[in-house]
């Protein structure tokens, strides 16, 4: 974890993707469909 | 990884529409019937991972990941078209607030923090002139509004980023340089051993007519005049989108290849032609334009090249500023609504704001510059 106080706010889906694969943070909101998309092509388990 | 729905209930509201003046409606209609239809529905859900029409029931595993329990989907608010259209309003302003909330609650650290040192005009490309005109009685604003949607964006990138960007030299780390600096005035200046540490009043016995002389006054008025003039100059230019090393490069050159070399080859680069026998008074005499040589390194003229000087400097340390802040705060600025120009230039502010070295040093060595070409012209320079 870079960081661990405050709220972080990510620009693209992409980047969303990305920060929660490199664990820059671990909850967060987002479209339901986007995170089955993501297990489909095998970025999260 | 999983996913939870709030337990609260939620709104969705996603469709499709036709508009008024469709030029082709009942094509529409048939195209609205065959996404409607449930193959296609159902292909929707296995290819996307949306949920499908509520009267389509997907496969059984994949309702199991996409689908929701039936508690929650009777939690689920399925709003109607003319619900939303008499709810719109204060269904806007529940979502505005929520945000708010949420942005407060989960954040202490986004609040404003705007510090407002110049706020020049957009060159264009950043919020467009008029919008930003509409938010104050039709007149440029001195200072931003705090619901506007461009600063939401400026603040993203102030609070996280410009604050704590990098590994800069703060104001209060400049104390202890400065009151060492100021503990260098009591050393003795010596022609062959420079400077020999003691306590003596000496240099301020040796400068005090200098001191107390106008010229003081004005080599203060001139040097601030350069850091204003270098620092907005260069803020500007980093906020055009010019690399910052070309920047840097620009103003470098147009002070003249001087900028770190010793004064006496900078007076010859830079301030030889005005002299009274310099070049340009020896051409015009020449040429009988004039009889007696101008006096211009007795004005002030003979500064400005120190404008350009004092930029190259300042903008090494904008541009080391600028280069540090976060490419995703950015980036998060520009989807929140803030121009390209805002999130620049708001940082840069901010950069300037709370690692004022560049500024200081700027405007140390603007006295510098101009002092010492002051001293060194004539005891009658203005």
């Amino acid at each position: 974890m870079q960081e661990t106080a405050g709220m972080r706010i990510y620009p693209t889906n992409e980047a969303f993707a990305q920060g929660l694969k490199s664990e820059e943070f671990g909850v967060g909101v987002m479209w339901k469909a986007r995170v089955v998309q993501w297990q489909k092509r095998g970025y999260f388990p | 990884m999983t996913a939870v729905a709030p337990a609260e209930g939620r709104c969705l509201r996603s469709g499709f529409v036709i508009p008024k003046n469709s030029p082709n409606k009942d094509g529409a209609y048939a195209y609205l019937d065959a996404m409607l239809d449930k193959s296609a529905q159902e292909a929707f859900a296995v290819d996307m991972g949306y949920n499908p029409t509520v009267t389509t029931r997907c496969r059984a595993d994949l309702n199991q990941r996409i689908g929701f329990t039936p508690t929650r989907f009777k939690n689920s608010s399925i709003s109607t078209t003319n619900h939303m259209n008499k709810n719109d309003v204060p269904f806007k302003g529940m979502v505005g607030q929520g945000a708010e909330e949420l942005r407060v609650r989960c954040s202490p650290r986004l609040r404003i923090e705007w510090t407002p040192l110049f706020f020049l005009p957009s060159p264009g490309g950043g919020p467009s002139r008029g919008e930003e005109k509409n938010w104050r009685n039709n007149r440029w604003p001195r200072r931003l509004q705090r619901n506007s949607i461009q600063t939401k964006g400026r603040l993203v990138a102030l609070s996280h980023d410009a604050g704590r960007a990098g590994d800069g030299v703060r104001g209060r780390r400049l104390i202890v340089p400065l009151a060492i600096l100021f503990r260098y005035s009591f050393n003795s200046f010596e022609p062959r051993r420079m400077m020999v540490e003691t306590f003596t009043l000496g240099q301020y016995v040796k400068f005090s007519p200098i001191l107390l002389h106008r010229r003081a006054w004005t080599t203060l008025r001139v040097a601030a005049l350069c850091t204003v003039t270098a620092s907005s100059w260069v803020c500007r230019s980093l906020t055009c989108g010019a690399h910052p090393v070309a920047v840097q490069r620009m103003c470098y050159h147009a002070g003249g290849a001087a900028a770190v070399r010793r004064n006496a080859v900078r007076a010859a680069w830079v301030d030889d032609p005005v002299r009274l026998q310099g070049f340009l008074n020896v051409t015009l005499m020449q040429f009988g334009v004039i009889t007696e040589p101008l006096q211009i390194m007795y004005t002030r003229a003979p500064s400005l090249p120190h404008h350009c000087r004092q930029s190259a400097l300042h903008g090494a340390d904008l541009a080391e500023r600028d280069r540090s802040i976060n490419r995703n705060v950015e980036e998060a600025a520009f989807s929140l609504g803030a121009g390209d120009h805002d999130v620049s230039f708001a940082c840069c502010c901010r950069c300037r704001a709370r690692h004022p070295a560049g500024t200081i040093l700027t405007f140390i060595l603007g006295m510098n510059a101009y002092a010492t070409l002051s001293c060194s012209a004539a005891p009658n320079s203005r």
